[in-house]
C-alpha cells in the first residue's frame, strides 16, 4: 500500500464515495465479517447446534492440537500443495520457455489454449473421470498393463494420483503466467546475452529466470494460499462419499466432519487454526519475499 | 549449425505435442467414455468407442426424472446471476476506491485486503447455523446473495480503474455529468475489458464452488449439478457403479464450457494474467 492519497478526485457531494462502497461493505460484513468473528467466539464455546453453548476456553483448540489425526491432515494438505506446487512450477514453465522459444512461437496458437484446457474443464468432473482413469478395474491403466495396481487403494499411492490431478490441472494457468512474464522479457536482452556468447542453458539460469522472479514468487504465494483450503480432489477421488481415509484426507475434512458430527466449536476451532496457518506461511514469504528483493 | 537448429526444432515439437496429448487425454477419456455402454467401457475404457451412443445421455436425463437437467440449469442459473451481482458491487466499490478521494479511503481498503487471508471455508460453520435460524438453507438466495461482496473482484476493479485519467471524469462534469452518470458512461464502458475476464473468473469459480452448497442444501432439486455428479455412481446401486453414467455427467459439465472457451480464448487467457500480473 502507497502513501499516495493525492490520486483521485473529490465528490460532488462528500457522501457521495460512501454510496458507492456501502452495497459491498454492507454485504461484506453481513456475510463474511460477522460470521468470521461470530466463528472466533465460538471456537471457545461447547455447541451442539441447539440448546445452550457452555464455554470451555481453549478447550477445542487444545483437543484439536492432541488430536493426531488433525495433524495427518494439516501434513496431507501440505503433502498436496508441495508435491503439485514444484512439478507444477517446473513444467509450466519449461512450457511456457519452449512454447517462447525461436522453434515454437509462430504455433503458439495451438498450444496455448491445448495446454491450458485442463483449467476449463470442471473440478468435480476432472476428479470424477481420473477416478476412472486410475481405476483399479476399469481403469485406463489397469487395462493398458494388463493388471491391477491399487492406485485408489493403498494409501501412499492414493496421495501420488491427487498430486497427479492438482499438477495436471495447475499446470495450464502457471504456464499462461509465465509466458506473459516472459513477454515482458524483452528480446533485446536476450539477443545481447547471445552475442556476448552465453549458450541457450545458461542465459535461461542467468537472465530469464532472475527476471521471472516476481513472477515466480507470485505463483508461490497465490498457489499456497488456495492448496491450503484443497478439498474437492481428494475427496472425490480417493471417497466413495466423501469419507476417505484419515491418511490421506485434507485438513479442511476435520471441519466438515466437525460440523457433521455437531461439534460447531470444533469445526470453529478448526477455521482458526488454519487461518493461523495460513498467517504464518504468508509472513514467512513476506520475509522470504523481503530478502529476494534485496537480493 | 542449420541441421542443430532442425533437431532442436523436432525436439521441441514433440515435447509440446506430448504436454498436449497428457492435457487432452482425460478429456478424451471422459467424452469418449460417455458414448461407451457399461460392457464396453468395462473392458475399453482408453480408446475410442466402437459404436457410440448417446443412450447414456438420454438415461442421464431420465434419472429421477430429469433431475440432472434441473440442476445442470441451477448451475448455470445461480453462476450468471452471482457473477453478475459480484461484478457490479466490485465495479461500484471499486470505482470509488480508485478514482474519489475520501477520509479513510486507503485504511478501508487496506483492512479489506488483509482480509483476504482468512479463508471462505471458515464461516462454513458460523453461517450454517445463521442459515438454519433464518430459514435459508435449501433457497437459491443463499447460494446467491452471501457471494456478492468478493474482494478479489473489488481488488481487480480498482487497479483497473485506477488507470482511467481523471481528466475523463472531469470533462464529464464539466458537461453536467452527475457522478452516478460518470460510472455508468464513462467508467463501466471503458472498464469492459477487464469486466469481461473479470465475469470468466468468477463464473468458473461458482461452477466448480462444491463444499459451500453441498453444506448448505439437502434438496436435491435446488443444488447445482456438481453437488450431484458425485452421488450419480449410488443410483442404480443394485448392478456395478454406472460409471458411464458418470462420465456423461462429467461431459455434460465440461463441453459446453470447452466450446465457450475455444470461441472467446482471448477473453479467458487475458483473465488469467490480469489477476496475476497486474496484481
Amino acid at each position: 500500500m502507497s502513501k499516495r492519497i493525492q490520486h483521485g478526485i473529490k465528490g460532488q457531494k462528500p457522501f457521495i464515495p460512501y454510496l458507492f462502497i456501502l452495497p459491498f461493505l454492507i454485504f461484506y460484513a453481513i456475510f463474511f465479517l460477522y460470521p468470521a468473528f461470530y466463528s472466533l467466539v465460538l471456537s471457545f464455546f461447547r455447541y451442539k447446534g441447539y440448546g445452550g453453548a457452555s464455554f470451555i476456553g481453549f478447550k477445542n483448540y487444545e483437543n484439536l492440537l492432541k488430536y493426531g489425526t488433525m495433524w495427518d491432515c494439516l501434513g496431507n494438505t501440505f503433502f498436496y500443495f508441495i508435491f503439485s506446487f514444484i512439478p507444477t512450477m517446473l513444467f509450466s514453465f519449461i512450457l511456457a520457455l519452449l512454447v517462447r522459444s525461436r522453434s515454437a512461437r509462430r504455433f503458439q496458437f495451438i498450444y496455448k489454449p491445448v495446454i491450458f484446457l485442463p483449467q476449463v474443464c470442471a473440478v468435480v468432473a476432472c476428479s470424477l473421470c481420473f477416478k476412472i482413469i486410475f481405476g483399479e478395474r476399469v481403469g485406463v491403466f489397469s487395462q493398458i498393463l494388463g493388471k491391477s495396481i491399487p492406485f485408489l487403494s493403498d494409501t501412499s499411492l492414493m496421495r501420488l494420483v491427487v498430486v497427479i490431478l492438482l499438477t495436471w490441472r495447475g499446470i495450464g494457468w502457471y504456464f499462461i503466467i509465465f509466458l506473459s512474464g516472459l513477454t515482458t522479457i524483452s528480446d533485446d536482452i536476450i539477443e545481447a546475452a547471445t552475442i556476448d556468447g552465453s549458450g541457450t542453458i545458461s542465459t535461461v539460469f542467468r537472465i530469464t529466470v532472475p527476471m521471472m522472479k516476481p513472477t515466480f514468487m507470485l505463483a508461490f504465494i497465490t498457489n499456497a494460499i488456495g492448496s491450503l483450503k484443497i478439498y474437492t480432489e481428494p475427496n472425490l477421488l480417493l471417497a466413495q462419499n466423501y469419507d476417505p481415509p484419515m491418511q490421506v484426507a485434507p485438513y479442511i475434512n476435520l471441519i466438515v466432519n466437525s460440523m457433521g458430527g455437531g461439534q460447531f466449536g470444533m469445526a470453529c476451532a478448526a477455521g482458526w487454526l488454519l487461518v493461523i496457518v495460513i498467517l504464518i506461511l504468508t509472513i514467512l514469504q513476506l520475509k522470504f519475499f523481503g530478502n529476494g528483493e534485496e537480493a | 549449425m542449420n541441421k542443430r537448429r532442425t533437431i532442436t526444432t523436432i525436439f521441441v515439437h514433440i515435447v509440446l505435442l506430448a504436454a498436449c496429448f497428457i492435457a487432452i487425454y482425460p478429456v478424451f477419456v471422459m467424452v469418449s467414455g460417455s458414448l461407451k455402454s457399461a460392457n464396453e467401457l468395462a473392458i475399453n475404457a482408453s480408446g475410442f468407442p466402437h459404436e457410440p451412443s448417446l443412450e447414456n445421455f438420454r438415461r442421464l436425463f431420465t434419472v429421477n426424472s430429469g433431475l440432472i437437467l434441473r440442476t445442470f440449469f441451477n448451475s448455470i442459473f445461480v453462476s450468471a446471476t452471482s457473477t453478475l451481482l459480484i461484478v457490479a458491487v466490485a465495479c461500484l466499490a471499486g470505482f470509488a476506491f480508485a478514482k474519489f478521494r475520501f477520509r479513510g479511503r486507503d485504511t478501508i481498503f487496506f483492512l479489506l485486503l488483509m482480509t483476504m487471508m482468512i479463508p471462505v471455508e471458515l464461516n462454513l460453520t458460523p453461517l450454517y447455523l445463521f442459515y438454519a435460524k433464518l430459514d435459508w438453507l435449501n433457497t437459491y438466495k443463499v447460494q446467491i446473495i452471501p457471494s456478492m461482496a468478493n474482494v478479489f473482484a473489488l481488488f481487480l476493479m480498482r487497479q483497473y480503474m485506477v488507470t482511467i485519467p481523471d481528466s475523463l471524469i472531469e470533462a464529464a462534469r464539466i458537461d453536467g455529468a452527475g457522478d452516478f452518470t460518470v460510472f455508468r458512461r464513462i467508467i463501466i464502458p471503458t472498464s469492459t475489458p477487464s469486466i469481461g475476464a473479470l465475469a470468466i473468473l468468477q463464473f468458473l469459480s461458482k461452477w466448480n464452488e462444491l463444499i459451500y452448497p453441498k453444506t448448505m442444501l439437502t434438496d436435491e432439486e435446488l443444488m447445482p449439478i456438481m453437488v450431484i455428479l458425485p452421488t450419480l455412481n449410488e443410483i442404480e446401486s443394485a448392478r456395478s457403479v454406472p460409471w458411464e453414467l458418470v462420465l456423461a455427467g462429467c461431459t455434460l459439465v465440461t463441453v459446453p464450457l470447452i466450446i465457450v472457451f475455444l470461441i472467446f480464448q482471448n477473453k479467458f487467457l487475458s483473465s488469467v494474467t490480469l489477476g496475476a500480473v497486474k496484481g
